[in-house]
């Protein structure tokens, strides 16, 4: 008795502190606000010790002897993990991990409208649409799976948006433009994944914050490196390999440094060494490589600072030793290369409650190489792009934006090329035109200035009205672009939008160019309106139902198209090379429908959309991309043991197409002159094409092992992209897209 | 900046087409009617306005078994075929009028290859053809300069289902050193090294290559729109024909050996025929049965 009551007091006079930390597992994301029990068969009484910000917790006396410590906490497995306790240990602090019940969480995607300035636009969480099956891991070719996009070709990644031409879509990196989005035959975004937030997608009726399009835009929006700790993963795929850090700087900033490099081409090389006698060989792989930094200070309470670093090269180099049937000029050395960097200092300041300035910068270069034998194209540019806002708040509900929306660019172009004549989407022999050679020297700045406001007249309507100006230095003209949206909450859970406005577009260089373009082009034009209707029969909940659809449609005037004819210029006749002939319409019907049910999730999307155009004095013809029908069906289930399974099915309208009719031999040039028919009279077969995605990780205390098999095209169809003829045109064989795929990653988390 | 991403998406398809057998004929065999090359008749491929010029028009006809071709010729000042404009006379005010007539090619020889010459042709005065048809202005400088092109129409019909058309341009210049056309030199082509004429042609694949008078890559300078002038040199390819077998290359570059399948059995007779071009209009055709 008197032993056992000496036990007692010793056991209570030497109980001691413990201290450690709470941390996900895998992630080492410290996890604040939560509750760690201790639990030992001498007390009966549950020590209870609570988590700080930095997911410490210490346990100021804990008796002698063996416990366990508890924590149980939502969206967590419970962790049970036994210790002791001696009096007078030297044992560092504890480390408890405590793992999700699921890695493999399905996110929301859809950016909720409080975030959305321009309802307009379509957001896609970069973490999410990188695990879209089909786009291997590249959330910006994840994009094509919204409605409204048209499908490109299987060798390209455009995005094509309602019924308009690839060109008429912007690229942005965090809203400074950038002359690629997509590396060498769409592999990859020239972005790396990791160092984005989100993909914003804009379609018709767009606001006046962005011009300069009347297409649509896509902007990719960089990430604010986390301030966590030191972070970071290596991964490797078939195509690409790369890594990056997410690290602090200093006492406030943080960091975020990407590198990758593909060695696709490498395949390819040695896939076509394989035979010997083949007439065509590569001699530099094609390859891409990117490099991405983005670093994040604030600066004070009232300042952010953030900057981007964005540099990206492709290089293509092969030998084609026989030249294509019905284009001799197409022979011999081919290199390719398209590189930019892009700096981009961003400066948020808030004035007070109610104002914000926003100051970016984007200093560019741009270097673009064409060659083929004798041939060049060489472009040299230098950018300075600027956008400035002030947002000024002047009550619930009523905010203005004042902005700026500059492109200054020097470019120096050489070029020695035959002229190259195309109409409806079929192609003279290059061996058909007229040589041309060009050395110039020549600026092309873009100005624009916006005013938009937001309005909101009652608790159910709301008007956005907004004004832009662009001016093009190309073809000296100034524009105004009026754009109004109007919106009304039917229910806390449903809402209507009516979206209209002017859109312009500059003539590109080339078509500006004295020499080899009309100086005297006006700037493309566009109308849109737009209907969209939200509803999110999820009414709260977290799991359920939500629909975004409505009509839209789009006029398009000005645009500018090949011309053949001569005009006299200085009392000499002179090609007009280009002018303003060109109409076009599209209009359709979109919707998205999503389910977000844990584990089950997924959406469909279809557009159903006509899209035409009229050359001069042509009947209207059916655009080049005029997909009547486009049906994306995504669907995926987390499974337990942090498996992930998702597909990806596609029906599309197949493109239209111009047949060749006849031809005229050129004796000069050993070439065939093709005689089109009435252009997009016929059609290829619909594309469908299945594409399927596994994810599966392992969760180890410290680090993540991520393997992924992402397999576009599983069932290996043959859809056919586009059509190539016999020399003289009299027979015409399909050229099937991509085959299957089948692409198998790794990727370490630490 | 947006030419580059027609330049690449131009170039990948081109990459994955060129590398399938696409079920599509070869060029260089000779299996239908055809026009393969057009010269002249004098040294020159480049001439003043006011010239007379002889054409001729090789013709291949293999599978016609000698049948009677209807032709019709006509010339005009060129509109504008290399911006994209049909190249035809038709509504051309300074069009001639249609020469017709009737051939059979090459009756008397094998494979009915055989050479069609028209009536010469007058090059019109210069108040024409340097005169734009459809404006009716002037050609620039640079334009008459580096040459206007007078277009020689030619259509052959076999049936009323069959026909070909085929054009060529007499360049017309104020250059006062005008193009000449490339020529062969002796032996035309080798057969494994050695002269074709001499060579036996067996079922085993051969080296087939064409010898050229140096003189034929001449240098030239071109007129620039801002009138300064480029000094440039000739590229000359040679363009492979054959009634049989298989040539790895339809078209190659000087220097640039080709080789020859045989067909197997090897038939009576095999057409070889080699068109030399320079990238001016000039060119030269050699043929040998074997």
């Amino acid at each position: 008795m008197f032993l056992s009551v000496m036990l007692f007091l010793v056991s209570s006079v030497f109980a001691g502190s413990i201290e450690g930390t709470l941390l996900e597992k895998g992630t080492k994301t410290p996890i604040p606000e939560a509750n760690v029990f201790i639990l030992s068969s001498l007390n009966p009484e549950a020590l209870k010790a609570t988590t700080d910000s930095a997911g410490l917790f210490r346990f100021p006396e804990v008796p002698e002897g063996d416990f366990k410590f508890i924590v149980n906490l939502t969206g967590y497995e419970k962790l049970e993990e036994p210790d002791y306790y001696m009096n007078g240990e030297l044992r560092p602090s504890r480390i408890l991990y405590l793992p999700k019940v699921s890695y493999q969480i399905y996110e929301t995607t859809i950016y909720g409208k409080e975030q959305k300035r321009d309802d307009s636009t379509r957001s896609l969480k970069a973490s999410f649409a990188a695990k879209l099956p089909g786009s291997n891991g590249d959330p910006i070719k994840a994009v094509q799976n919204l409605p409204g996009i048209s499908r490109a070709s299987g060798f390209s990644s455009q995005v094509i948006i309602q019924g308009a031409s690839p060109q008429d879509t912007r690229y942005t990196i965090d809203g400074h433009e950038v002359p690629i989005i997509f590396h060498f035959g769409g592999f990859s975004s020239v972005v790396f994944p990791e160092a984005l937030d989100r993909v914003d997608y804009l379609s018709a009726g767009y606001s006046v914050e962005y011009g300069r399009a009347i297409g649509g835009l896509v902007g990719a929006w960089t990430k604010k490196p986390s301030r966590e700790r030191f972070k970071g993963f290596v991964y490797a795929d078939l195509i690409n390999a790369g890594g990056a850090i997410e690290t602090p700087v200093g006492e406030t900033g943080s960091l975020t440094l990407g590198l990758r490099r593909s060695y696709i081409g490498n395949v390819l090389k040695a896939v076509s060494k394989v035979k010997e006698d083949s007439d065509f060989s590569l001699t530099a792989a094609p390859t891409f490589q990117d490099f991405t930094l983005v670093y994040d200070q604030p600066l004070s309470v009232n300042d952010d600072f953030k900057f981007d670093f964005i540099l990206s090269d492709d290089l293509f180099e092969f030998v084609l030793k026989d030249s294509p049937e019905n284009d001799p000029k197409i022979r011999g050395s081919f290199e390719t290369r398209t590189s930019f960097l892009r700096l981009i200092p961003q400066w948020t300041h808030r004035h007070d409650e109610r104002t914000t300035s926003r100051l970016s910068f984007g200093f560019g270069r741009d270097w673009i190489k064409f060659l083929l034998n004798d041939q060049y194209f060489r472009l040299s540019l230098l950018s300075i792009t600027n956008r400035y806002e002030l947002e000024k708040k002047w009550g619930e509900g009523t905010t203005s934006y004042f902005g700026l929306d500059n492109n200054l660019g020097w470019a120096d172009v050489s070029l020695n090329l035959p002229s190259f004549y195309s109409q409806g989407g079929v192609n003279n022999p290059l061996s058909t035109g007229t040589q041309r050679r060009v050395d110039v020297s020549q600026s092309s700045h873009k100005f624009g200035t916006y005013w938009n406001n937001e309005l909101k007249l009652s608790p159910i309507w709301s008007i956005k009205p907004g004004l832009r100006y662009d001016y093009f230095t190309t073809n000296k003209s100034g524009d105004i672009s009026p754009r109004f949206a109007i919106r009304r909450e039917m229910t806390p859970w449903s809402s209507l939008r009516l979206a209209t406005g002017l859109y312009y577009q500059p003539p590109r260089e080339q078509e500006t160019n004295e020499t080899i373009g009309n100086p005297n082009l006006l700037t493309p034009r566009s109308t849109h309106l737009a209907l969209t209707y939200d509803r999110d029969f999820r009414e709260g909940a977290s799991n359920g139902w939500s629909f975004q659809g409505g009509p839209f449609a789009r006029y398009f005037d000005r645009l500018i198209i090949p011309s053949s004819a001569y005009v006299t210029k200085n009392g000499v006749a002179t090609p007009e090379y280009y002018n303003n002939d060109g109409l076009g319409r599209s209009y359709g019907l979109e919707a998205l429908l999503r389910l977000d049910a844990n584990p089950w999730n997924g959406w469909l999307s279809y557009t159903l959309s006509r899209s035409n155009r009229k050359d001069g004095t042509q009947p209207w013809f059916p655009s080049q991309y005029d997909q009547t029908h486009n049906i994306n069906l995504i669907v995926g289930r987390d499974l337990p043991r942090n498996w992930r399974i998702a597909g990806r099915f596609r029906y599309v309208t197949g493109n239209p197409l111009t047949p060749v009719t006849g031809s005229v031999f050129d004796s000069d040039n050993d070439a065939y002159i093709p005689i089109r028919g009435p252009f997009y009279s016929e059609r290829v077969n619909a594309f469908t094409q299945l594409d399927i995605r596994v994810d599966k990780k392992w969760i180890y205390d410290r680090m993540i092992v991520t393997a992924y098999l992402d397999i576009q095209n599983a069932t290996n169809r043959k859809n056919v992209e586009s059509v190539s003829y016999a020399y003289d045109y009299s027979k015409r064989a399909d050229v099937t897209g991509l085959p299957i795929i089948p692409s198998i990653g790794l990727k370490g988390e630490f | 900046m947006k030419i580059i991403k027609q330049a690449l998406f131009f170039i990948f398809p081109l990459l994955l087409s060129s590398c399938g057998n696409d079920g599509l004929p070869d060029y260089f065999l000779l299996d239908r009617l055809r026009v393969l090359a057009t010269t002249n008749s004098v040294a020159a491929s480049e001439f003043s306005a006011g010239d007379s010029v002889t054409l001729s028009f090789h013709i291949s006809d293999p599978k016609g078994a000698g049948r009677t071709l209807s032709y019709s010729v006509q010339a005009c000042v060129d509109p504008g075929i290399s911006i994209g404009l049909t190249p035809t006379c038709a509504g051309n005010p300074t069009a001639t009028t249609a020469i017709t007539g009737s051939l059979v090619p090459g009756s008397a020889a094998t494979n009915y290859y055989g050479v069609l010459t028209p009536p010469a042709f007058t090059v019109p005065a210069a108040g024409i053809v340097f005169i734009n048809p459809l404006t009716g202005t002037a050609r620039s400088a640079a334009d008459q300069y580096n040459g206007v092109a007078y277009l020689v129409v030619m259509t052959l019909t076999a049936s009323t289902t069959e026909s070909v058309t085929a054009f060529k341009r007499i360049i017309v210049s104020t250059k006062t050193t005008k193009n000449q056309n490339p020529t062969f030199s002796s032996p035309e082509l080798l057969f494994a090294g050695a002269s074709a004429a001499s060579y036996t042609l067996t079922t085993d694949a051969l080296t087939i290559a064409a010898q050229v008078s140096t003189s034929s890559s001449e240098s030239y300078s071109a007129q620039n729109a801002d009138g300064s002038f480029t000094a440039s040199t000739e590229k000359l390819t040679l363009t492979w024909l054959v009634s049989s077998g298989k040539m790895r290359l339809s078209r190659s570059d000087l220097g640039v050996d080709n080789r020859f399948t045989p067909e197997s059995p090897l038939p009576a007779v095999t057409s070889f025929i080699a068109v030399l071009r320079d990238d001016r209009g000039g060119s030269a055709v050699f043929s040998i049965n074997k």
